[in-house]
């Protein structure tokens, strides 16, 4: 099992320039602690909550100053992207962090209020989705594209990549730089079982774990509808192994990242009041929406409702295992340690309590 | 005089990907170190060899992670090929990320004719499509509210962030570009080779980026449209090629730059195409030969004397980026001073 993180990338009344820079630092140290992957939620148009439209941007940036941790978006909204551009911007980050990217798409169900002012429907988003995937795809494995009438200045011959990459028609276009590998680090977040099927007979990883899908009676069925239509029958207990044998590009035909909110404290009261207020933005954000059965539950229904776990390590540790739809379908544990209203100090603690007291009794080892 | 000194890539190279960015973030860092003002990367789409840089804004975010104080500058953005809602919220992001110092040069896209079908679009339409690009891109830029209700099935396109905000119904709030990318919109360039455009820019406070077409004509008559409709800055983009004298470095050059002439001749700007290269390198606007040949030129260049910005194209189709670097290093040291002098 691979261990990572994920933020929405939260900062309310803060300059975005703060919020970044201290990311930078989150992964900073994530690095340092052997953490294998980090992965950034893309949202539109966000003032306070989910203050990153560009994570291929910020993730150029993060590699700079990391050397193996990989690097996910968490997820792109793909329907509001050009295809052919995110393969491009995808490629150079990939290429610039040394291939450490993994490329994380969904739908947008919570980017839906941003399609407009893209000029979309979200209605329309699973088609443009599922267009778009196989558009992406296609870019990223090197298949030719339409050619308009050659300049003749820049098309030329093969370039220095042409051992990967080689048009052999000078008119032909290909992406360039070459991604090729990256088509094997595609992952889709879905919520449809059908839908979790066809991620596995395209080879992608899955990613699970929305706060708001239920682990026994949602996630789970996903998992296991991923699981029953992979080429190779993969078996709940077996898939673990098999990944932690998929080498450090994450690749591999079994992938299910599994991202869970996990907040150790000294006890279960301290991690309770320190989420309270956070918990407070985010019903009052349903409230908001229209979704007054989140926004009418006290702290405990809130923290029992959104799956999160919290307390002393050992609690956490224990709350982990009985967690229906986590051991033994992920792959790539993926916690959340960041709330609406966290300091960086805080977050890395946390992190770096899962890292070295709760994700070792789980069966992780850090990079060495 | 008191000139701003850039230095610009169209990043050639003949080694993988990875090796060459990283060479490219390691000039930028090396740049900072000489003191240069900028360093600007040109995006080209789809091309293995020549241009190999389709994505500046993550490769200028990068470069920002490894600097604190050399500016960020595209030269140029196709912005026909951007989804320009997006690219808004890129150039935000990195504005942010690097602390305000991304300078955003913006081109319709002649030179990438052969690539606008791969994207579905015409490049019949590259104009029509940058001017409503770049209107949508400045309203986001400033802070303009965004359409909160989707298109109706007659609505153009996937540039519907161009439509009027519908009012926003009860209780939702008016959608803004975040991060709000403040004082970018003063930050842009336009890179056009018609003087009403170029006008046009100096009214809208656009900085205007000259490098194409024969100086002491074209640019200088684009020159002066933008200088008399504004204050906005104007950079003098100019291949500078240090060497043991001119004649060296012109043959050195004379494979790359032979494969602009067909264009120079298309244009009208050179007589035919058996001219040498010493004039075609003229025609181009290089300086080239000794420290001194170059200081010598550059003052003779009328853009440069009525330019703000001097942005030194370091590299040709065959220069390595090491090579780039010790053309950088010479600039700094032995150019810049005689350029810079009363």
């Amino acid at each position: 099992m691979k261990l990572g993180f994920l933020t929405h990338v939260h900062g309310p009344g803060r300059a975005a320039a703060d919020v970044y820079r201290e990311l930078i630092e989150f992964y900073v140290a994530a690095d340092e602690l052997g953490v294998d992957s980090g992965w950034v939620a893309q949202h539109h148009l966000r003032g306070d909550y989910g203050r990153l439209p560009s994570p291929l941007v910020f993730l150029a940036g993060a590699a700079e100053r990391t050397r193996r941790i990989r690097l996910g978006t968490g997820v792109t909204v793909l329907p509001l992207e050009d295809p052919l551009r995110l393969a491009e911007d995808a490629a150079v980050v990939d290429a610039l962090s040394g291939r450490r990217l993994e490329l994380g798409l969904g739908t947008g169900g919570a980017n839906s209020d941003a399609f407009a002012a893209f000029g979309l429907d979200p209605a329309d988003a699973r088609s443009l989705f599922d267009e778009k995937l196989t558009a992406l795809r296609s870019a990223l494995r090197g298949d030719p594209l339409p050619a308009g009438p050659a300049t003749g200045v820049d098309g030329g011959a093969a370039g220095p990549d042409a051992a990967e990459a080689a048009p052999a028609d000078p008119k032909v276009r290909i992406l360039q730089p070459p991604a090729r590998s990256l088509a094997g680090r595609l992952w889709v977040s879905t919520g449809s079982p059908d839908r979790a099927a066809d991620v596995a007979r395209s080879g992608d990883g899955l990613l699970l774990g929305t706060a708001f899908h239920d682990p026994l009676t949602v996630q789970r069925p996903l998992a296991e509808a991923f699981l029953s239509a992979l080429p190779a029958v993969g078996q709940p207990g077996t898939v673990g192994a098999d990944a932690a044998g998929a080498g450090d590009a994450g690749g591999g035909p079994q992938r299910i990242g599994i991202v869970r909110a996990v907040f150790p404290a000294a006890d279960k009261r301290t991690a309770r009041n320190d989420l309270a207020p956070a918990l407070a933005v985010l019903r009052e954000g349903a409230r908001r929406r229209g979704d007054t059965q989140l926004a009418s539950l006290d702290t405990d229904a809130t923290l029992a409702r959104l799956n999160v776990h919290y307390g002393h390590p050992d609690e956490i540790i224990e709350s982990l295992r009985a967690d229906p739809a986590l051991f033994p379908y992920a792959t790539e544990f993926i916690p959340v340690v960041t709330h609406e209203a966290s300091t960086l100090d805080d977050e890395i603690r946390r992190l770096e309590v899962i890292a070295t007291k709760i994700a070792p009794e789980l069966g992780w080892e850090a990079l060495s | 005089m008191s000139l701003h000194l850039g230095f610009l890539t169209h990043v050639h190279g003949e080694e993988p990907a990875p090796a060459l960015y990283r060479r490219l973030v390691e000039l930028f860092v090396a740049a900072e170190e000489l003191g240069f003002d900028s360093g600007w990367v040109a995006q080209h789409h789809l091309q293995p060899r020549h241009g190999r840089l389709p994505s500046p804004l993550p490769l200028l975010a990068a470069v920002a992670a490894r600097t604190t104080r050399i500016q960020l500058g595209t030269a140029v953005v196709v912005l026909p090929l951007e989804n320009p809602l997006r690219l808004a919220e890129d150039a935000a992001v990195l504005d942010a990320l690097s602390g305000g110092r991304l300078q955003l040069g913006l081109g319709t896209g002649g030179p990438s004719a052969g690539e606008f079908a791969a994207f579905g679009r015409d490049v019949a339409d590259r104009r029509t499509r940058y001017a409503e690009s770049l209107e949508i891109l400045t309203r986001a830029l400033s802070g303009h509210p965004l359409p909160t209700t989707p298109p109706s099935a007659g609505d153009p396109g996937t540039n519907g962030a161009g439509r009027a905000p519908a009012a926003a119904s009860e209780g939702e709030e008016p959608r803004t570009l975040q991060p709000s990318g403040t004082g970018l919109a003063s930050r842009l360039w336009g890179s056009t080779s018609r003087p009403e455009a170029a006008a046009a820019d100096a009214r809208a406070g656009r900085g205007l980026l000259l490098g194409v077409g024969p100086a002491g004509t074209v640019q200088r008559e684009l020159s002066a449209a933008h200088s008399a409709a504004g204050s906005a800055p104007r950079a003098a983009v100019r291949g500078v090629f240090p060497g043991p004298d001119r004649a060296t470095v012109a043959a050195q050059l004379a494979p790359d730059v032979a494969r602009y002439l067909p264009a120079h001749v298309a244009a009208g700007w050179a007589p035919h195409d058996r001219i040498d290269t010493p004039e075609l390198l003229g025609l181009m606007n290089v300086h080239y030969g000794t420290p001194d040949d170059i200081v010598a030129s550059l003052r003779a260049d009328p853009v440069v004397a009525t330019s703000t910005h001097l942005i030194a194209a370091v590299q040709a189709e065959s220069t390595t980026l090491d090579q780039a670097l010790r053309h950088l290093e010479i600039l700094a040291e032995d150019v810049a001073p005689g350029v810079k002098a009363p």
